[in-house]
């Protein structure tokens, strides 16, 4: 084993294992730690503010102050708000459990595709067109049914979802992840621009938000085909969210950049994508005798 | 990456399986990666111990920005380096008191881990720590040069010949072993 190769290899293929005890001893003190943990992220109505506005006599005065003073707080962060970095927009990301992405091609008023996926709910569901053929497809993933309703004939199939299409679906979720330009910030490249747009006029066009753009050069393996890539972002201000979103390309003998699609970004809450998924698919109830109907979109969960 | 973001909001809400497939999903690769850097088992399993303890004590405070394996081998190596600090510190007062300690533990530890391992354990331990640090993150962790070099906040052609000097240094000593 004296090649570079084979030691790599060697030391890549190295695998340890741990010893049950160990296993045991580590796993009951994290649990000790996360049962600790939880326990004392339990939100009480027995502090803060609150405790002050429901025992104290002299709470009202107090309480009030106590606002005022965070109100100002706020107002104070508000004004003195930086510009938004692009760590910020995947954090903020990160933390979204419900979204609503309707992709368009340039010049189109309505999306050739759109998705809902809640991950609270475990649900995402597709509305795509092929052709004169437009259909929703619904994957409950823990109910474990997928369900395709054809707009054509207003026929619905239900078939269950098995652990390959779980994982296919892994893949295509990927299609998600169309509103960033790298699903992992870390694969940005090192000399990519990013700056805020100063022209009012461009960041107007979405109330609330302020506009980004994320310049950078994306080659092709053999780095013979170069493409100058454009992703304008709007941000929304109290949240870091995006709204939407703006791919643009050019060559290098090109001046200006043209827009290639554009994508249009919600946050619905569950409620919201419980009820669209019952007017799409209606409840249970009205097809009981449906044998391949196992799911349950928009019932309790 | 989705999994891991249902696993990470499972386990804030308390879920003890959702732990317990962390903790099996990752345990042996960090447990090879904090020997690899410790040459040591029992110190590794304390590493180990340590990093799971407190990623169940602070996952209120846990945001993931990369995947959930690079968070636990920075949270590993984090750990490793700290235990470095504190035993050079132990090195100096046994050097004073007239001892030579070295930095590896010798081939009784390795020799639980099976000869092929042992021999690439030992070997690693002769590296400095940054080379050494640089080939684990690398080919166990799985980071690219470029995110260990942003997590080193050093430049990418130090981490590039940081490992390739690790690699030609790791080459020798096999070699010379192999000749004895």
């Amino acid at each position: 084993m004296s090649s570079a190769d084979n030691i790599e290899r060697a030391i890549a293929e190295l695998n340890l294992t741990t010893r049950a005890e160990t296993d045991n001893r580590i796993l009951n003190d994290a649990y000790a730690a996360l049962g600790k943990a939880v326990h004392k992220q339990q939100p009480t109505t027995d502090t803060g503010i609150w405790r002050m506005v429901v025992r104290s006599r002299f709470a009202v005065p107090a309480a009030i102050a106590a606002m005022i003073m965070l109100a100002f707080a706020l107002s104070v962060n508000i004004r003195t708000q930086r510009a938004v970095n692009i760590e910020g927009i995947y954090g903020a990301l990160s933390e979204v459990e419900n979204i609503h992405i309707s992709k368009f091609q340039t010049g189109r008023s309505s999306p050739d595709q759109q998705a809902w996926a809640s991950e609270t709910l475990g649900v995402k569901l597709f509305k795509s067109e092929l052709g004169n053929q437009a259909q929703y497809t619904l994957w409950d993933t823990q109910n474990r049914v997928k369900m395709i309703k054809f707009l054509s004939t207003n026929s619905v199939q239900t078939v269950p979802i098995t652990q390959q299409m779980l994982a296919e679906l892994e893949k295509t979720a990927a299609g998600l992840a169309d509103i960033v330009p790298f699903s992992d910030r870390n694969d940005i490249p090192p000399d990519a621009q990013w700056g805020r747009i100063d022209d009012r006029e461009v960041s107007a066009a979405v109330p609330s938000t302020k506009a980004y753009d994320l310049t950078w050069i994306a080659k092709s393996k053999d780095s013979q085909v170069i493409v100058h890539r454009k992703w304008r972002v709007f941000v929304e201000d109290r949240t870091n969210l995006p709204k939407r979103i703006e791919w643009y390309a050019k060559s290098r003998l090109e001046d200006e950049y043209g827009i290639e699609r554009f994508v249009v970004i919600a946050y619905p809450n569950e409620a919201e994508i419980q009820n669209i998924i019952l007017n799409i698919f209606g409840p249970r109830d009205n097809r009981p005798d449906d044998p391949e109907y196992i799911g349950t979109p928009g019932a309790q969960r | 990456m989705l999994e891991e973001k249902r696993l990470i909001r499972e386990l804030k809400q308390g879920n003890k399986e959702a732990l317990h497939r962390i903790y099996m999903e990752y345990k042996d690769n960090l447990l090879t990666i904090a020997v690899s850097m410790l040459h040591d088992t029992y110190a590794a399993e304390d590493v180990l111990h340590d990093v799971f303890v407190s990623f169940a004590g602070s996952v209120g405070k846990i945001q993931l920005r990369g995947s959930l394996k690079s968070y636990l081998t920075a949270s590993v190596m984090n750990r490793v380096r700290d235990m470095y600090r504190k035993k050079k510190h132990h090195l100096v007062e046994l050097e004073e008191a007239g001892q030579l300690a070295g930095d590896s533990d010798g081939p009784m530890q390795s020799a639980e881990f099976g000869e092929e391992a042992g021999r690439l354990t030992d070997a690693l331990a002769q590296l400095p720590l940054e080379q050494r640090e640089t080939i684990v993150l690398h080919l166990k962790g799985g980071m690219k040069f470029k995110d260990i070099a942003k997590m080193q906040r050093i430049p990418l052609s130090t981490v590039q010949g940081r490992y390739r000097y690790g690699l030609d240094k790791m080459r020798t000593i096999l070699k010379e072993r192999a000749e004895k």
